[in-house]
């Protein structure tokens, strides 16, 4: 009877069990412990569809290995599609994986149109929005959408995702399961599904729809001050005048070239968020370097200042998107310098913000969620929050992170 | 939490009314602060989420590397026997599989595809969602026919010879007809075939799509 009863085991393995791991980890070793599970009930599935005898195999069987514990750990409570149908959850996974795998080498146009089903899913999606009685901004906009504009969003949105993944250097998960299929996560996709859509309103729905422009230009306008602005005394009224005059011109100069977008919008695709598209344009213009010679509090680049002289911002042709690596590469150093400020916080700050920050791709964690598992009271929460918040903003600002400059925020 | 964290928090998640949106911006043009409250928020979340998902990256390299190089331990020993059965196994495999095809096939591709309500036989008519099924496809390059396939429940599963001819079957369209609960399959421009159920062997497919 063990024999038999090990046998039953080894075929049926317990993925609600699980899928109750995956929402547990904590750690590397709780981390390990999860992969290590999902290795060992889904490589024997594995071996039949991608052999491991084939040696290009092994790239792929890795990647779908990490994609099925974002996967798992993303599923929503109340989720049994996954418990009952784990094997086909699993090819299709294969197909995605097979996808996020060429991205590297194919242009965004190529890999969106490469799948198929990811586009389909982002419609779906879109029209899920429209038939939705909801009351906010988002929804609002994309009910303007007709029915032949959803398939271009779509489209447009996949081809904005591409592009952010390629310049990505760390590894993500990108998948999630959802309605029975497997998509792209939707908090990795959002901000471009509804820029994209505001765009495509915007261009061709709704002329005075230009609110998404508005919050572009107030992330340029952020991005600008803390290039230029000393927090040590408070900035000369000449400055923030030559700020607001930047943040103007790359306001007219995009809505000029909004104009030729609209006669022919094959010739242009926002592959990226309209504020690195614009910030691309402040980091080639020559008239920033005029008008804030003198302010700087550190310089825009370390190279030389843009040699064209035309001092038009965005003076890029439409379609090209100028110095995206650079803003990749600056948030990059943004986000080590935020490391650095979070180590310098006492361990019980850290892990209330890691808590309340850890969304599992879908909401933030609330307070009242967190009270129960942490054993502290809401306001008790949100003031250490709160005040951690308050450290981390005055160590963003300086240099550096030191235990003096915590103690006395 | 404040207003203002309020506001933030519900611009992440996208859930911001019309009123509240136009707050946000005005707040956003006028006060550097709550656009450094704007940012940082940005930025944690990214913080948070890039490093849960590097720890789950090390984990999944750790376990790949575990299953690469285990060593035997004194405990396993047992194993070994099985092992040495497993091998002998494997032997057999390999020389079965070199002398009777087919092979085992490669799971090139899978989606979730929709079916078209075929209402009037007579008419050809069809303009209604018939539900779902999947689409599988494996290659089996030492299969005879260019493509076979099974259809049982909701599950289509095609095997070709050339993996390339999945890129064919974007074209291919399903068909369901919901009185007899039978399904088609119609290439462009050529006609409907019907699928047999729940054969035990793959059928040919007579059509090149």
């Amino acid at each position: 009877m063990a024999l038999f009863d090990f046998w039953s085991s080894r075929r049926k393995p317990d993925i609600q069990a699980l899928v109750r791991q995956g929402r547990t980890l904590t750690d590397a070793a709780s981390a390990l412990a999860f992969a290590r599970q999902v290795k060992a009930i889904f490589d024997p599935l594995l071996d039949s569809r991608l052999p491991p005898s084939n040696p290009a195999n092994g790239p792929l069987r890795a990647i779908v290995i990490f994609e099925l514990c974002g996967l798992i750990q993303t599923l929503p409570e109340n989720d049994r599609y996954f418990i009952s149908h784990y094997e086909k959850v699993l090819d299709e996974l294969i197909t995605v994986c097979r996808w996020k795998q060429q991205l590297s080498k194919l242009s965004p146009e190529a890999a969106a149109a490469a799948d198929k089903s990811l586009q389909l899913a982002i419609q779906k999606r879109l029209t899920y929005w429209q038939n939705s009685q909801k009351g906010t901004h988002h929804h609002r906009i994309i009910r303007l959408l007709q029915p032949d504009d959803l398939p271009i969003v779509a489209r447009r949105t996949l081809r904005a995702f591409v592009a952010w993944f390629k310049r990505q250097k760390s590894e993500e998960p990108v998948f999630w399961l959802r309605e029975e299929r497997v998509e792209l996560c939707f908090p990795v996709i959002k901000d471009y599904f509804f820029e994209q859509s505001a765009f495509w309103v915007f261009l061709f729905r709704g002329p005075n729809e230009a609110a998404f422009i508005d919050e572009a230009l107030g992330n340029v306008r952020g991005w600008i001050r803390r290039r230029v602005i000393d927090e040590e005394r408070p900035p000369e009224p000449e400055l923030l005048n030559g700020i607001n005059e930047i943040v103007s011109q790359v306001q007219f100069d995009f809505m000029q070239k909004v104009n030729g977008f609209r006669a022919n919008p094959d010739s242009f695709y926002l592959d990226a968020g309209l504020t690195t598209y614009l910030i691309g344009f402040v980091k080639q213009s020559r008239a920033i370097w005029k008008l804030l010679t003198g302010f700087y509090k550190q310089p825009i680049s370390d190279t030389e200042p843009p040699a064209d002289e035309d001092d038009a911002v965005g003076s890029a042709d439409p379609g090209d998107l100028p110095a995206m690596d650079d803003t990749a590469d600056e948030d990059d150093y943004r986000y080590a310098k935020l490391r650095k400020c979070m180590a310098a916080l006492s361990q019980e700050e850290r892990d209330i913000i890691y808590a309340h920050h850890d969304d599992d791709y879908s909401d933030t964690v609330p307070f009242q969620t967190l009270a129960s598992r942490l054993k502290k009271s809401v306001k008790s929460l949100e003031g250490i929050y709160k005040r951690s918040l308050d450290k981390l903003k005055i160590c963003a600002r300086g240099g550096g992170a030191s235990q003096h400059q915590l103690a006395t925020a | 939490m404040t207003d203002r964290q309020q506001l933030i928090r519900k611009h992440r998640q996208g859930t911001l009314t019309d009123a509240e949106y136009q707050e946000y911006l005005a707040l956003l043009r006028d006060d550097p602060t709550f656009q450094e409250d704007v940012e940082l928020d940005r930025m944690l979340t990214q913080v948070t989420r890039q490093d849960k998902n590097r720890l789950l990256w090390e984990a999944v390299q750790a376990a790949e590397a575990d299953a690469t190089v285990r060593p035997l331990s004194g405990g396993s020993r047992r194993w070994n026997t099985y092992a040495m059965a497993a091998c002998v196994a494997g032997l057999l495999g390999v020389v079965t599989w070199l002398l009777w095809p087919p092979a085992t096939p490669e799971l090139v591709r899978t989606e979730k595809r929709d079916v078209r309500l075929l209402l009037d036989e007579t008419t050809k008519g069809y303009d209604d969602y018939g539900g779902s099924v999947w689409l599988r496809w494996f290659e089996n390059s030492r299969q005879q026919e260019p493509q076979t396939y099974t259809f049982c429940r909701d599950t289509l599963t095609v095997y070709l010879k050339n993996s390339r001819d999945t890129t064919q079957w974007q074209s291919v369209q399903l068909l369901f007809n919901a009185e007899q609960r039978k399904l088609y399959v119609q290439p462009p421009n050529q006609p409907r075939r019907l699928l047999s159920e729940c054969l035990d062997t793959p059928q040919p497919l007579l059509f090149t799509p």
